[in-house]
């Protein structure tokens, strides 16, 4: 399928999710169970993704500014960094790669298995029931992971740079509550939500379009996860630029 | 009238699968649909349900013409319909009870009502004391029944099968067919089997069509049917190869 070709279906998926959401009743049972499959149960990864990332982070930076005397920027760097940058892009490419391939995965199966067709047969619109849960559970669960990514990151990056490597902890508190803005949490916050519907929206068309066979499953969620991350790469150098000529006017 | 296909043609990629198939199925009858394989029965299961569109042609149901019908329009009619699907299409994430109450939660009836349903459905399919397992963990011919109850659950007007006993030993055979029939005596629903399975054909029929070329061959009793001269009726009833087989040394 072209490029061209699979953004239209993309597009026309979005579409139509966004009409099942108001057109048909709420399910929330199906709705919690994704926000418990995508959100709590991504922690650890996002945990460990995040704090480590701060981690070393942190320890170059201060390798580097420390020789030019520049101690105290460590703090701010390493917060704004993960805030807008690292925090929302790594905890995106972790997600696509856990829940993204799950998901289109579960849903290739499903269409092989003639589950969906089944779902159609019994009168359910198959967005509304299989679609709708997991695109709300990842729109309300990405936020908190990102939040979560970041978090573990500056707190790790303060750990390494005043525990191990010797800087001061007011200086360093004291330059990142100073050079870290409200807006640098937005920033993330926006891309996390943008970043969900990118993953979502892909994983779930890889499934629904998936080849009738087992190869096609298994190629359904290895392009899942590879579309999604190579998409959440592109599009945040784009969404970096205008965010910053958005935000800084 | 229920059913009325007039002139459907569907192609599947370059291969014409259906070329212009005309039939009538009256209320309650019970009718085989037989054919080679790949002659497009379990094609013409899916057109009368709305799972695919024809390329040309009209299937009324009742004094609604199908085939313009968008998703939305078709789930009241697909309400009034049932299909067994030929591996069974359950839902391999929810137990034997769920996927056969799963249409009367998806109506919103009071669960005493559900399950009282389904243990009455369950029992009368000699399923009891397999509500709790997975498909996963079910027979062959046991996924057939848990599929049947799921179909026939709701009282549907139609019930469709597709290869009811695809797959299934003799004996297990002889069970399925013997629901079907009992069910359409017992509930009068409109029953239409695909199948090339003679014994099926014998026990289950009232009206044979007989799907060649594209095109609806005949229709008759079974009685006729089995005992036809016609040489590609006869060819089929009894396996007769014109060419030489494969098989053959």
């Amino acid at each position: 399928m072209g490029v061209v070709e699979a953004a239209g279906a993309i597009c026309f998926l979005f579409a139509d999710v966004v009409y099942s959401i108001f057109r048909y009743r709420f399910r929330w049972e199906l709705f919690l169970e994704q926000i418990v499959r995508i959100g709590m149960r991504s922690q650890g990864i996002v945990l460990i993704t995040g704090a480590f990332t701060g981690a070393v982070f942190a320890a170059q930076t201060q390798f580097r500014f420390g020789k030019l005397g520049l101690s105290s920027a460590t703090g701010p760097v390493v917060s704004i960094a993960m805030l807008r940058e690292l925090g929302p892009v790594l905890c995106a490419l972790m997600i696509s790669g856990r829940v993204g391939s799950a998901m289109a995965a579960e849903l290739s199966t499903m269409r092989v298995t003639e589950q969906i067709d089944a779902l159609r047969a019994l009168a359910v619109y198959p967005t509304q029931y299989l679609i709708v849960p997991r695109f709300l559970g990842m729109l309300v669960s990405m936020p908190f992971l990102v939040a979560l990514t970041s978090g573990t990151g500056i707190l790790l990056g303060y750990v390494v740079s005043v525990l191990l490597l010797g800087v001061d902890p007011a200086f360093y508190w004291d330059n990142t509550i100073k050079f870290t803005g409200a807006r640098d949490i937005w920033m993330g916050e926006i891309k996390a939500l943008f970043f969900a519907v990118i993953i979502v929206l892909i994983s779930c068309h890889r499934g629904l379009r998936c080849q009738l066979s087992a190869e096609g499953v298994g190629i359904a969620a290895t392009e899942a996860m590879v579309f999604s991350a190579i998409t959440v790469l592109i599009s945040n150098f784009f969404f970096s630029f205008l965010m910053n000529l958005i935000l800084s006017s | 009238m229920l059913l009325r296909l007039v002139e459907l043609t569907k192609s599947l990629g370059t291969q014409h699968v259906l070329d212009g198939v005309s039939l009538e199925v009256p209320p309650k009858a019970r009718l085989c649909v037989v054919g080679r394989s790949g002659a497009g029965k379990s094609v013409l299961l899916r057109l009368i349900l709305g799972l695919i569109k024809p390329d040309s042609g009209e299937i009324w149901y009742g004094e609604t013409n199908l085939v313009p019908l968008g998703e939305r329009e078709l789930a009241p009619l697909r309400r009034e319909m049932g299909m067994v699907f030929q591996n069974g299409a359950l839902f391999d994430f929810m137990n034997v009870e769920d996927n056969v109450a799963f249409v009367l939660r998806e109506r919103r009836r009071p669960e005493s009502e559900i399950r009282q349903a389904v243990s009455r459905i369950l029992e009368r399919l000699f399923l009891q004391g397999h509500e709790k397992k997975m498909p996963a963990e079910l027979s062959g011919g046991m996924r057939k029944r848990v599929a049947l109850a799921r179909a026939i659950i709701s009282r549907p007007k139609l019930i469709l099968y597709d290869e009811p006993t695809a797959g299934l030993d003799p004996i297990g055979s002889t069970e399925i067919t013997d629901l079907i029939r009992c069910l359409n005596e017992e509930f009068g629903a409109t029953t239409i089997v695909v199948t090339h399975d003679m014994r099926s054909v014998e026990q289950i029929a009232q009206q044979v069509a007989f799907l060649h070329a594209g095109r609806i061959y005949k229709v008759c009793s079974p009685e006729e049917f089995l005992s036809s001269e016609e040489p590609v009726v006869k060819a089929f009833v009894h396996g007769l190869v014109e060419e030489p087989a494969l098989g053959t040394c």
